[in-house]
């Protein structure tokens, strides 16, 4: 089926950030579990495979209208050098997807694309959560101070 | 044919809601890192015409193919990009739509 240039476009531009966030997480992940934080290890593991399933559907999506996936466009992977900037990258990321999706979703209403409206409503609703449990992290930094949220972020180790 | 590293905007980094912005909007060719005037030299200079010969002479193009349109628009003479809603923009890389820097 042959899609909407815009569509496509739209559907892109969610997909670079989609894989910028996989791994953008993925070596917040792994640089957590270096410092023994295994529990926002897990969260940020988590979020890395999470946006490897948003891709997959965008990408699905892309080809489906006779798109060709930007497979190679990446933004700039932050990569914090402390735990709290890594959830403020991760913050900065989602709110740019969600932006980008609602953008989406007002040119899919345009161009009378309902799919691919149904699918950029489901991303923005993805990108509000993480959002959401990002401001919550905040919140907690600012309640019980760094010291004692990162005690709560060592968790047990995978191994274990 | 080297490809000229296309430059962030330093007011983009301060301008762009989404800071520190990027360059994704920059390159024609993300697989290989190719400026969009890099191709215009090419198909400017008479020593390309089609898409093969653009990615022969540049390698633009010699990736995951998304560039090709792009491609193709500049041998017609036209931008890279159309100038759409979720093109991305040059100084921040945000989509077009959400892009709040000046003159965006």
């Amino acid at each position: 089926m042959k899609g909407n240039p815009e569509i496509i476009n739209a559907l892109n531009a969610g997909l670079t950030i989609e894989l910028t966030a996989i791994n953008q997480y993925f070596i917040c992940a792994k640089m957590c579990s270096n410092w023994g934080l295994n529990r926002l290890a897990k969260h940020f593991y988590d979020e890395s495979i999470e946006e490897m399933k948003h891709a997959e559907e965008v990408i699905d999506r892309i080809l489906y209208l006779d798109g060709v996936p930007e497979i190679a466009r990446y933004d700039k992977i932050l990569v914090g050098d402390n735990p709290e900037q890594q959830i403020r990258d991760s913050h900065t990321l989602e709110s740019k997807g969600v932006a980008t999706y609602n953008a989406g979703v007002k040119a899919c209403l345009d161009l009378g694309d309902s799919g691919s409206r149904d699918l950029m409503e489901r991303m923005v609703v993805e990108s509000e959560t993480s959002i959401d449990w990002a401001e919550t992290q905040f919140d907690l930094i600012r309640l019980v101070g760094i010291e004692k949220y990162l005690a709560q972020q060592i968790g047990e180790s995978a191994a274990a | 044919m080297s490809s000229a590293a296309p430059v962030l905007s330093p007011s983009a980094l301060t301008i762009c809601r989404f800071a520190p912005g990027s360059d994704a909007g920059a390159w024609l060719c993300h697989c290989a890192k190719v400026a969009e005037a890099v191709v215009i030299d090419a198909v400017q200079s008479g020593l390309a015409s089609t898409v093969g010969e653009v990615t022969a002479l540049t390698e633009a193009g010699s990736g995951c193919r998304a560039c090709h349109c792009r491609i193709q628009r500049v041998l017609a003479g036209l931008p890279a990009v159309c100038g759409g809603r979720f093109d991305l923009c040059n100084s921040c890389g945000c989509a077009n739509a959400v892009c709040r820097c000046a003159g965006c």
